[in-house]
């Protein structure tokens, strides 16, 4: 830190209560989240954001002080696929009456403070909002944190167009003998997506649903599909391939067994969760997913993130520490739930890493956090103390 | 994938287990004994009795499907086969206290389950073992988590759904895998709307205690008969009896109850008919803890993953009645739950504040302490059954530490790096 940004903290630290502002995590291992590790450094928060990381910085009197010295700090932890604050799975609407465009279901509209104080608890300070699963298009995700008024909390309102393919999207069978309202096989679903992304293309679906589709036609945001035996994913590596837009594939239980194409692909993973129920959480093609999985995608060379698919119960904390025990690095899996899902996410000039200009949502741990014993001391949400143990 | 199960012979763990000998000791040392069959000893690893402390270094030494021998010094027999367990961790096998593998059969539709009985709101006279489909693949996951007991029972659909069965995970049919009578099921839950059925949880309590009170009624009918000859028999009542047992104490109940009144209610039936009762799930035991502790109710808590986090409220529950010296058993529910996280769900109590040794009982002793059968499973005892699992870490408790090996009656039945599943590895990969 120069002296003059030195003396511009001290100012500062003047200038404001004492610890309303300014902040600082003194004497931790700092694992800033893309793999380093620094010794004995501070980390220095000033309105919410990291204005210095390193062995000299100065904290002047007055500013608040978090002690580390023995202790670990990470970036707060980020769930790249959640469900929080989602209701019961709506039936969705009807593709055949309705045309090719479905109303995109906004997730954040699902959000509202302190939506999962368990999982801020175990360092998880964020989380990608998906929309309604059910769907061949749900919908926008968002990503949001888990602590703050929705001005700080809301991260990036549109972070990706949610899609599901595969059995969760089909299972929905017409019943008997009336006739179906939706389409009953995955080609039919895949031929309503290409319809879609063609009308797109020609500007010829027009409201919030046509603005949106133009962001993923023009790779600003990227297609979340949800797809988990190899021949789905293939699918959605073989549409978006038609159609240029960026892929991110979710869930993808089958993927170790593409691993290399999906590396080659630069396509990342959302790898679901190896926590649930067998019988009643999610889609049965889910249940192929295996431990291992994350670990055999690592060393592909897989980009990955970790989720929950959840809303409440265990936190993507364990899911990280379960794919280190079965085969993924623990430095892997601690990137995979900070830098690397904030890169997945589109939003690592925000989120997932220790490092100057960043929010400052740290957390410090009593020990590496990819272990069974680990446990939180602070989770600071924006410079600001959201849970102390 | 079951074809592969079906067409593997017993034969084949002891197989598997002889490829993997790495040394049969001899007696006198100077040349190799003849191998033992069915005898081995696990030594170098920190052995977790769950009776008493962990040994360091620890010996374990089978014989014929029976624990012969555990300390720190046993000595290894003549013709026994050594596994070396340095760095590694053995505890008893893991009992899951709630299960209903076999009935909600994985990849089956609702539509072809036996999970629920509910042509009546009482079905004492329905046992679980003449409905079980051990052809369900999730067995396969079972053994891969350690798992060598379950109780299996139906419902919770109907106030009474039958009998539980306990089995252990050897493979083959139910008549294979067959260990104990698990007593009944009760579940206070109105959730039923077929006729006949109690609409609300005090009616099924109501219904739950006339018809015990009836099973008394009959009961007492034949033991007039009995003094009396000339006093005629009552017709034979299969409901009547098997509720009767549990009068006798005969059975033990396990009462599905999640709610602090639910609770009540249960408690209320252990008050009245001094049965041997047992509470299912339970996730309002912090509440109850005193009076269940007091009057010797045990939990079968859960269950637990995907659903709890460490920091959840409920958890305080079992750390408490544990504290008071009551009986704390952890179950997932399958399917509900993922089998494989039973002992994962361990380590969240200790954070909580339950010692080791007691969250350990919670996956081993206390499952066989609910149904008596503690002098047979659920530690690691000279006499008792060789249910072993053979853990990749000191510490049995930590996640990172994962399942080697799994012996149900000295038989081998999973082997993680032989990829050997005794009931088809398939399901189970990478798990």
């Amino acid at each position: 830190m120069s002296r003059g940004r030195r003396l511009a903290a001290l100012l500062l630290a003047l200038a404001l209560p004492a610890g309303a502002q300014t902040l600082a995590v003194v004497g931790g291992e700092v694992h800033t989240g893309d793999g380093d590790v620094l010794r004995g450094v501070t980390v220095f928060v000033e309105d919410g954001k990291i204005t210095a990381v390193g062995t000299d910085v100065e904290v002047p009197e007055g500013v608040e002080i978090v002690a580390a010295a023995g202790m670990v700090v990470t970036p707060g932890l980020l769930d790249a696929h959640t469900i929080l604050g989602a209701g019961a799975p709506q039936t969705p609407p009807s593709p055949l009456d309705e045309g090719p465009v479905l109303p995109l279901e906004r997730a954040v509209d699902r959000f509202r403070e302190n939506l999962a104080p368990l999982w801020l608890r175990s360092g998880v300070t964020a989380a990608y909002l998906a929309p309604d699963p059910g769907q061949l298009l749900g919908g926008t995700g968002a990503v949001v944190k888990l602590f703050g008024p929705r001005e700080t909390a809301v991260v990036d309102e549109e972070a990706g167009v949610a899609a599901s393919f595969g059995e969760s999207a089909v299972g929905n069978r017409p019943p008997g003998r009336d006739a179906p309202t939706r389409r009953t096989t995955r080609q039919g679903m895949i031929f309503d997506l290409r319809n879609t992304l063609v009308a797109a293309s020609e500007d010829a679906v027009e409201g919030p649903a046509g603005g949106t589709l133009g962001r993923l036609l023009a790779g600003e945001i990227p297609l979340r599909m949800l797809a988990n035996t190899p021949d789905d994913i293939e699918t959605a590596l073989r549409v978006a391939g038609e159609f240029d837009v960026r892929l991110v594939v979710d869930h993808a239980a089958g993927a170790p067994g593409i691993a290399d194409r999906l590396a080659a692909a630069g396509v990342p993973v959302v790898v679901g969760p190896m926590v649930l129920g067998i019988g009643d959480g999610g889609p049965m093609e889910l249940r192929g997913h295996t431990p291992a999985a994350a670990g055999i995608l690592h060393r592909a060379g897989v980009e990955i993130a970790l989720s929950t698919f959840a809303g409440r119960g265990r936190s993507v904390w364990m899911e990280a520490v379960l794919a280190s025990a079965h085969g993924l690095p623990s430095e892997a899996a601690l990137t995979a739930v900070t830098a690397d899902a904030a890169d997945v996410l589109g939003v690592s000039d925000r989120l997932g890493r220790i490092a100057v200009g960043l929010d400052a949502d740290l957390v410090v741990w009593d020990r590496h956090p990819i272990s069974t014993w680990a446990n939180t001391a602070v989770v600071i949400v924006d410079g600001r103390v959201a849970f102390r143990r | 994938m079951f074809g592969s199960r079906k067409s593997l012979p017993r034969w084949v763990g002891r197989t598997v287990a002889a490829l993997g000998a790495a040394t049969v000791v001899s007696a006198a040392g100077c040349r190799p004994a003849e191998p033992v069959p069915g005898l081995f000893a696990i030594t170098g690893g920190v052995v977790f009795p769950a009776s008493s402390d962990p040994i360091p270094g620890g010996v374990v030494v089978v014989r014929d499907g029976k624990i012969e021998a555990v300390g720190a010094d046993a000595p290894i027999p003549a013709g026994a086969e050594v596994i070396d367990a340095a760095g590694m961790s053995v505890i008893p096998g893991i009992i899951e206290t709630h299960s209903h593998m076999g009935f909600k059969v994985l990849n089956l539709p609702a539509t072809g389950s036996n999970n629920n009985e509910l042509s009546s709101p009482i079905n004492a006279h329905v046992r679980a073992i003449d409905g079980l489909d051990s052809s369900d693949p999730a067995f396969a996951i079972a053994v891969a988590a350690g798992i060598t007991t379950q109780n299996i029972t139906t419902g919770s659909r109907s106030p009474n759904s039958g009998q539980a069965v306990l089995v252990k995970m050897r493979g083959g049919t139910v008549e294979d895998m067959f260990l104990a009578p698990a007593g009944i099921k009760f579940a206070i839950r109105a959730t039923t709307p077929y006729p006949g059925f109690p609409t609300t949880d005090r009616g099924v309590f109501e219904l739950l205690a006339a018809e015990l009170e009836a099973a008394r009624e009959y009961l007492d009918a034949v033991a007039a008969h009995d003094d009396d000859p000339s006093i005629p028999r009552p017709q034979r009542n299969l409901t009547r009896e098997a509720l009767g047992r549990l009068l006798s104490r005969e059975w033990v109940v396990g009462v599905h109850s999640h709610t602090e009144e639910q609770m009540a209610h249960a408690i209320e039936l252990k008050r009245r008919f001094d049965l041997d009762l047992y509470i299912h799930h339970g996730d309002r035991t912090d509440v109850h803890a005193e009076e269940m502790a007091r009057l010797g109710i045990p939990v079968s808590f859960g269950p637990i993953l995907p659903f709890d986090h460490p920091d959840s409220p409920d958890l305080a529950g079992p750390v408490r009645l544990a504290e008071l010296g009551g009986i704390v058993a952890f179950h997932q529910d399958h399917p509900d739950g993922h089998q494989y996280f039973l002992r994962h769900t361990a380590a969240m109590f200790v954070k909580r504040g339950m010692p080791r040794d007691e969250a350990l009982r919670a996956l081993t002793l206390n499952g066989a302490r609910i149904f008596h059968l503690e002098e047979r499973i659920g530690s690691l005892e000279p006499g008792m059954d060789a249910d072993l699992v053979l853990l990749s870490g000191e510490d049995p408790l930590a996640w990172e530490s994962l399942v080697e090996r799994v012996w149900v009656d000295g038989e081998l039945v999973f082997d993680r790096s032989a990829g050997f599943n005794v009931f088809g590895a398939r399901v189970a990969e990478g798990w």
